[in-house]
């Protein structure tokens, strides 16, 4: 088979008959962006079929001498190895994602729980029960205040023989981790010759992405940053297919590999090639996510979260270390993973309550965590509940026509004019390829307030005709049935050569996506006696939130219309935690706490949910008590 | 009698609270409430699944819709008890085991009844067993089943392999993750893609056994 990229590359491969296009170009090392989980329900991996011979749904198709047509890889198997096709640019999965790795913590006091002590072992006159061992024992003990000291291992003393026997003064620098009043050795290090330095590494493991920090430990300074994508994604895009996955031995292996080996370790490479160190330097990582990926980072199978009764296999993870779950660190450095507090409530949540302080706020505060899965934790007046709601992948951009990640190319936010011309904001400043999450929510927003839109997320099509925007499109069913859609931007004026639209389609997507955090926000506060009325803070988490307007969001009914000081936006809290938990001693114990604190509800079992969930699917909400419109900014709203 | 207009259009455009005053106004004059259900509402309710199906209307418009059905349902469906209203037929319906979604299991609930269906909900998380007894015990002639999640699709083979020993009794299954290729190697009887698909489906498979 003949593949032609767009960057003039050519390659020449053998492409398996056996599965479908997607997956055989994986196999040879050009990976599509599958985002849909290959379920031919988006365009991310449309190629340019020039000749070949494929089965698509149970038909055969050819093309030869013929137009080249643009197809789901996914939904196509080869016939045979003999084919030409082209590999569109924006059809591949970018290593380099752009990941929200932004947050905001407190200020606080950074108390390294790993030191430096140097040490000079004295040589003694011979007596009883004496060693070297002996006498660095009772150094570093007299240093921890006669605390514990871990015993050695058999890697620990050679390394320690080996440096006695090449020094000459014995002047040894031991790195330790001291936890309440526990020491447990990391490293040994002649003195004489070099000082390394003490790193740690924090990072965020989520389901999409993966963000990470190398951090000193010795003061807390962050050295650098580095993401991308979780390569989990290469077998499948979404948690239940993941946990599908791991099913097997062998899957749950494979998708620990794919999270250690190719997404950790090269993060780790990467920062301590930019940084100028070595792995050994690293000595403690600590790692915060939701609990299928904690599960999965340790090598455990989360079969048990996918159905009744959820049930993880652990929520208190045991410290690993690195040698042993193969990251790229000094091998005795910890690998901890932030517990998690339910099946569907994670590590990241609580890294989350951790650093907003939602814990030490009065009244009633509610903190949300906006992307496939919404999690909700509610802060009534020190008791803590929780929920999780499935709000779908939309506000990423899948399963949406012109739907992309927030990455170069994508319209990040956009405006309406009320002559129906889109102004459009582009990340990157280039011409736009398609739409993230946040512009959609603009644009709901914006086309609803002008009347283009009506309250079911329906077209005016008249008003959009008169305007010139109206263009239709077969949607990725699977009978091809034709939508109405808005057009943003003309074949003429984008990088792919088509238009990018809105669907009638991507509207109803969007809105399922809102309703479910609406209501699972609002069941949630409904379960304790309380309203949005009520609630004194809302606090978003995520890195959705810190690119969505709040105008929009409440203009759609995403968000509750509170005052604008009512909210907090806290960022990538799950980084933030993974950060704190490198660096500040008591982060862990509170994390330990924090994890067993919620309690959780199950949002389909509560009667009202369901209700809850269909009057949010209008915009902004069938209940139109909940928006008086009080709160946005004059000139948004109808009066 | 003829279409109540107000009521046809309260049901189409979702409008829960205008339903209930409208269907309790009825009642309370002593109208025949059976017209309601056949002229007014169910017609409406089955014009926005023809929407639905060509396109032309979202899982939103539907769900809000049938909300408001459901909402005039609740009143009439007492009252139909000694009114010598017959159903085409009853069926029974569940979430399967593992899984507590019911959004769309309501959805497929709400279109068979407007396609005159007597619906058996057995809820979520069901069991064979649950659905075996609706079979044998209460009469229903087909088996609806939905599942959300990949993780609890599988259940549905359970279920198929199951009901081996009652093949007269036809079993359509539906969900998000669902394709017509797992529900033909599985064994069932038939795919609805949707709400509106199932109840086609539903119709089909017992004009082949009648």
């Amino acid at each position: 088979m003949n593949l032609h990229l767009d960057n003039g590359g050519e390659m020449n491969v053998r492409i398996a008959t056996t599965r479908n296009l997607a997956a055989g170009l994986r196999d040879v090392g050009v990976t599509l962006n599958t985002r849909c989980g290959e379920r031919g329900a988006c365009k991310g991996c449309h190629v340019e079929i020039h000749r070949g011979q494929f089965r698509k749904n149970g038909q055969t198709i050819h093309v030869y001498n013929a137009e080249p047509c643009l197809e789901r890889a996914c939904q196509l198997i080869p016939v045979d190895d003999d084919g030409d096709i082209r590999v569109p640019t924006t059809s591949l999965l970018e290593t380099a994602a752009q990941v929200d790795d932004a947050f905001a913590i407190h200020p606080f006091e950074h108390h390294p729980f790993i030191r430096k002590i140097s040490v000079v072992l004295p040589l003694p006159a011979q007596g009883k029960g004496i060693s070297d061992w002996n006498l660095l024992d009772n150094i570093l003990r007299q240093e921890l205040g006669d605390g514990e000291l871990v015993e050695p291992d058999r890697e620990l003393l050679a390394d320690f023989s080996l440096l006695l026997a090449g020094s000459e003064d014995r002047r040894l620098g031991v790195t330790m981790e001291v936890r309440d009043g526990r020491g447990t050795i990391l490293s040994i290090h002649d003195e004489a010759e070099d000082s390394p330095p003490i790193l740690g590494l924090a990072s965020d493991i989520g389901t999409t992405t993966v963000a990470s920090l190398l951090v000193d430990l010795r003061n807390g300074e962050i050295l650098d940053r580095a993401s991308g994508y979780n390569q989990q994604i290469s077998l499948a895009d979404d948690v239940a297919s993941r946990i599908d996955i791991a099913g097997t031995p062998e899957g749950t292996h494979e998708l620990q590999r794919l999270v250690l080996f190719e997404t950790l370790n090269k993060h780790l490479e990467i920062l301590l090639k930019r940084t100028g160190n070595r792995g050994g330097n690293v000595h403690s990582i600590m790692l915060s996510g939701n609990t299928v990926m904690s599960h999965l980072l340790l090598g455990l199978s989360p079969r048990g979260i996918g159905q009744l009764p959820f049930l993880p296999v652990v929520r208190h993870y045991p410290t690993a270390t690195a040698g042993v779950i193969g990251l790229a660190a000094n091998r005795r450095a910890p690998v901890r993973v932030v517990p998690s507090i339910a099946g569907y409530v994670g590590g990241d949540l609580v890294s989350d309550i951790y650093t907003s302080g939602l814990l030490g706020m009065p009244g009633t505060t509610l903190l949300v965590d906006i992307g496939t899965n919404g999690e909700i934790i509610l802060n009534d007046d020190g008791n803590l509940y929780g929920c999780a709601t499935a709000a779908g992948p939309a506000f990423e951009g899948a399963g949406i026509h012109c739907g992309m990640r927030a990455t170069r190319g994508a319209i990040e936010h956009l405006t309406i004019d009320a002559d129906g011309t889109p102004h459009l904001e582009v990340i990157g400043d280039t011409r736009p390829l398609g739409l993230c999450g946040s512009a959609i929510v603009d644009f709901i927003a914006a086309a609803h307030h002008h009347g283009f839109i009506n309250d079911m997320g329906r077209l005016d099509l008249d008003a959009v005709r008169k305007c010139g925007r109206y263009t239709s499109t077969n949607i990725a069913t699977k009978d091809g049935r034709t939508v109405h859609a808005f057009l943003l931007a003309k074949a003429g004026e984008s990088g792919t050569g088509h238009g990018i639209i809105v669907s009638e389609h991507d509207i109803a997507e969007v809105l399922k996506a809102k309703a479910a955090i609406y209501a699972g926000m609002k069941t949630l506060l409904a379960s304790r006696g309380k309203s949005f009325r009520d609630v004194s803070k809302l606090i978003l988490a995520g890195g959705f939130a810190r690119h969505l307007d709040l105008i929009s969001a409440v203009g759609i009914g995403l968000l509750p219309e509170l005052e604008r000081d009512r909210y907090l936006i806290v960022g990538n809290g799950s980084l933030a935690g993974a950060y704190l938990g490198l660096t500040e001693e008591s982060a862990w114990g509170s994390f330990r706490v924090i994890a067993d604190l919620p309690e959780c509800i199950e949002l389909n079992q509560c009667d009202e949910f369901e209700d809850l969930y269909v009057e949010a699917l209008m915009i902004p909400n069938l209940e139109e008590d909940d928006f008086p419109g009080n709160h946005s900014p004059p000139g948004r709203k109808e009066p | 009698m003829a279409v109540n207009e107000a009521l046809y259009q309260a049901v189409a455009s979702g409008k829960k609270k205008q339903v209930q005053q409208i269907v309790t106004e009825a009642v309370e004059r002593g109208d025949e409430v059976l017209p309601l259900l056949d002229e007014s509402m169910i017609p409406a309710m089955q014009e926005v699944g023809d929407k639905f199906s060509r396109g032309d209307a979202f899982i939103p418009e539907m769900l809000i819709a049938a909300r408001a059905m459901q909402a005039g349902v609740d009143i009439i469906e007492p009252l139909l008890v000694n009114s010598g209203h017959k159903p085409v037929a009853r069926v029974c319906i569940g979430t399967v085991k593992g899984d507590l979604h019911d959004i769309g299991k309501n959805l497929v609930i709400i279109m068979m009844k407007s396609a005159g269906f007597e619906v058996i909900d057995l809820g979520t998380d069901c069991e064979v067993e649950k659905y075996r007894d609706a079979v044998i015990n209460q009469g229903a002639k087909v088996v609806l089943a939905s599942a959300l999640l990949s993780t609890t699709m599988t259940y549905m083979k359970t279920l198929v392999d199951g009901m081996k020993d009652l093949p007269d009794v036809p079993i359509v299954l539906g969900g998000a993750p669902l394709t017509q290729e797992y529900v033909d190697e599985i064994g069932a009887h038939g795919y609805g893609r949707d709400a509106s698909d199932a109840v086609r489906i539903v119709k089909d498979l017992l004009a082949k056994t009648a």
